[in-house]
């Protein structure tokens, strides 16, 4: 009880800590109010008009060719282009996470369910994880164009295989499979970045022509990394799932 | 030349194709090992562009003097962890890879979001090498604070970014006196905070125990002596390059890490285990160490630094081993030791000694260094209270040392049980990693200017800069 108490107590100080400061008025730069920002005094602006090298006037949807990021959604332009390097150590955040559970969790059988799986749920998924799938794929596909990307696109896929394991009690993947896809899709996203190192002179150059923004074929080695990021989580994803399923013994 | 981007991307790939070639693990772990040793010694100083994006808009790599001189320490730490210890690592070989890229990764960054990424990866792959001993309890604890700390440092950036809108560290550094001061006041708060989790500092470091403490010979040393150092020198980089802190905050912050370094030093006092005496005693250096870089030594912070990797690493190293061989950590029990061991007692003493900074070992000059410092920047109760807790710390590992010297109380052997489950072919990689360490601190502490040459490099080039 008192350290409910406490707890409680410490949380109203923070709270009130975090309110006074983070709104307060006064000299100097504030934390801006929703809505408020001027774009043009920050780095974002930059990459909204892809113009970081500078200047290469307006962009225009399907028309602009060669434009310095030839991704037509402003996300995925910064998240695999401009700040690639983050995104290659996200993958991996996700990649290690995945690899701890299976050391700690993967077992030799698979988990059955108290209630086995009955026949709208079997006939409902084999229609649904066919759409899911290709979803997914296309999700990542496009993810230069459109939103969305590598990340989700590789949940829908995960996404399908659990599907699988909850409408068939026998279902497993293959894991040592997955484990290899997922190795060459993060080594080859390496690999680009490397490949980038020797063309270009820069880790993760985009080394490829950029294109007509809007174009399935533009953007250079984004749509490339992103399918490659998109196999990657969902093969991880789909890893994390079968090591959570499984158990020890039998 | 080499690109600096090679330390992260090596390890990486490595750690890639060791999922896919799973027989291989072991082999590209040396692999990258060796080579990103080799790579920190012929690293020049140089800043890097990633993706050929101009620095406030991409992401930069830093090698200067100050990251050349981490990167020296925290590859060559992590290597001869790695290969005295390499029976322990078993499946854990990906592991190590991804935490020996993040670790460089953390040293190297010039962006703080991207430091964020590193710093998460090196705590996950923490947590899982955290559980190598089984001893889940104390790697839960961790994995909530260090989210806790992750996030509260995301949440620092985030403010900052919101106001100035830049990540880049040396954009920051120029905009920074343009931000209110209650909102820098928050953001500074999270961003210590967070880093206090990595770091082991006051009230963040509950985990330390329960992780350190049950280290083995592999995880000890690699936690100890490669993470401790990439922490606190991020810990340096931000609070002495970025964001320049005086005033009451200055203050503030300077109480917390005089108070970690006290009570770290009086809580591995009464601890009975060897390792979490060690690991009470990082605690204590930890805070030290922030303390010297808080207050503008940077220097000095550095060569305290290497000192510490360094001893540390050979201490765990060889209490993770008594705790894998002998299956007890326990001070009494391992009584008489080193005189059945002597060259693991030469190295564990002369590291434990140079700590404490006795005189003739590389600690005493670091020590008098720092203390004339501080005396000479006008405050005299940091130095008298890092003095105090110096004398504790003195105190509980020259009772260790004897006591592991000394075969019971009556001249007769009594606690054979324990001290003949070491035998000499499971010892002989850490005598020979605690005589190569033992003879490398003698030598520093006889020609201390080897490693002080690179620091006093880094300061000259930081007064021509400024």
């Amino acid at each position: 009880m008192m350290k409910r108490v406490i707890a409680a107590l410490l949380i109203l100080v923070l709270a009130l800590f975090i309110y006074g400061n983070l709104y307060s008025t006064g000299e100097g730069k504030l934390f801006p109010k929703f809505g408020n920002v001027n774009l043009s005094e920050r780095v974002s602006n930059k990459f909204i008009n892809k113009n970081a090298n500078g200047e290469n006037g307006v962009v225009t949807y399907k028309e602009t060719k060669d434009a310095e990021s030839g991704s037509a959604n402003m996300v995925t332009s910064i998240v695999v282009n401009y700040r690639s390097f983050d995104t290659l150590g996200e993958v991996t955040v996700l990649f290690v996470s995945a690899l701890g559970v299976g050391l700690l969790l993967s077992g030799k059988s698979r988990m059955k369910f108290k209630t086995p799986p009955n026949f709208i749920l079997k006939a409902g998924v084999r229609i649904i994880a066919g759409i899911i799938l290709i979803t997914g794929v296309y999700i990542f596909i496009h993810g230069h164009l459109t939103p969305g990307g590598g990340f989700p696109g590789g949940s829908m896929i995960a996404s399908a295989v659990l599907l699988f394991y909850i409408s068939d009690d026998e279902f497993r993947t293959k894991v040592k499979s997955f484990k290899f896809l997922e190795g060459t899709a993060g080594s080859l996203y390496l690999i680009f970045g490397l490949l980038g190192l020797t063309m270009g002179g820069y880790f993760l150059y985009n080394f490829l022509p950029t294109g007509v923004v809007g174009e399935l074929f533009s953007a250079g080695i984004v749509p490339i990394i992103y399918i490659f990021v998109g196999l990657k989580v969902g093969s991880e994803l789909s890893n994390l799932i079968s090591d959570f399923l499984s158990e020890e013994g039998k | 030349m080499i690109n600096p981007v090679l330390l992260i991307a090596i390890p990486l790939l490595f750690a890639f194709l060791s999922v896919m070639f799973k027989k291989a693990d072991k082999g590209l772990l040396v692999l990258a090992v060796l080579f990103n040793v080799l790579a920190a010694f012929l690293l020049k100083e140089t800043e890097v562009v990633i993706g050929g994006w101009k620095p406030p808009f991409g992401i930069n790599l830093i090698a200067d003097q100050y990251s050349i001189f981490g990167l020296i320490i925290l590859n060559t730490v992590f290597a001869l962890s790695v290969f005295s210890s390499f029976s322990s690592v078993k499946k854990y070989s990906t592991v190590l890879l991804v935490s020996l890229a993040a670790l460089n990764g953390m040293m190297l960054t010039g962006d703080l979001f991207n430091l964020f990424v590193f710093l998460e990866i090196a705590s996950i792959s923490a947590y899982i090498l955290s559980t190598m001993t089984k001893k889940f309890k104390g790697t839960f604890n961790y994995i909530i604070l260090g989210a806790l700390g992750s996030n509260l440092y995301l949440l620092g950036i985030i403010i900052l970014y919101s106001t100035v809108g830049t990540l880049n560290m040396a954009d920051m550094a120029s905009k920074i006196h343009l931000v209110n001061n209650n909102v820098l006041l928050l953001a500074l708060t999270f961003i210590f905070a967070g880093f206090a989790v990595e770091a082991k500092l006051m009230p963040f470091n509950g985990w330390v125990k329960g992780v350190y403490g049950n280290a083995n010979d592999l995880s000890g040393g690699i936690f100890a002596s490669a993470y401790a150092t990439a922490a606190i020198m991020m810990f340096g980089r931000i609070f002495t390059n970025i964001f320049v802190l005086d005033g009451t905050l200055k203050t503030i912050f300077l109480t917390i890490t005089v108070l970690t370094f006290i009570l770290g030093e009086i809580a591995a006092f009464s601890q009975k285990n060897i390792r979490s005496t060690l690991a009470f005693s990082s605690v204590g250096q930890a805070g030290l160490i922030a303390t010297l870089f808080l207050s503008g030594l940077s220097g000095v912070a550095m060569m305290q630094v290497a000192n510490h990797a360094l001893a540390k690493l050979v201490m765990f190293t060889i209490a993770g081993a008594m705790y894998v061989y002998a299956g007890t950590d326990n001070i009494e029990k391992l009584q008489g030791l080193f005189k059945k061991h002597k060259l693991i007692g030469f190295g564990f003493s002369v590291a434990a000694l140079s700590l404490v900074g006795l005189p003739i070992f590389y600690g005493f000059y670091v020590k008098i260094f720092a203390l004339s410092n501080l005396f000479k920047i006008n405050s005299y109760w940091i130095p008298a209270l890092i003095l105090f807790s110096s004398l504790i710390e003195g105190i509980y590992y020259i009772r260790m040392l004897a006591k592991l010297w000394n075969p019971g109380e009556e001249g007769k052997e009594s606690k054979d049980e324990y001290t003949t489950k070491l035998s000499l072919e499971n010892t002989f990689a850490y005598a020979v990693l605690a005589v190569v360490v033992g003879l490398f601190i003698l030598y520093i502490s006889y020609n201390p200017e080897f490693i002080t040459q690179g620091i006093s490099n880094y300061l000259s080039n930081i007064a021509g800069g400024m």
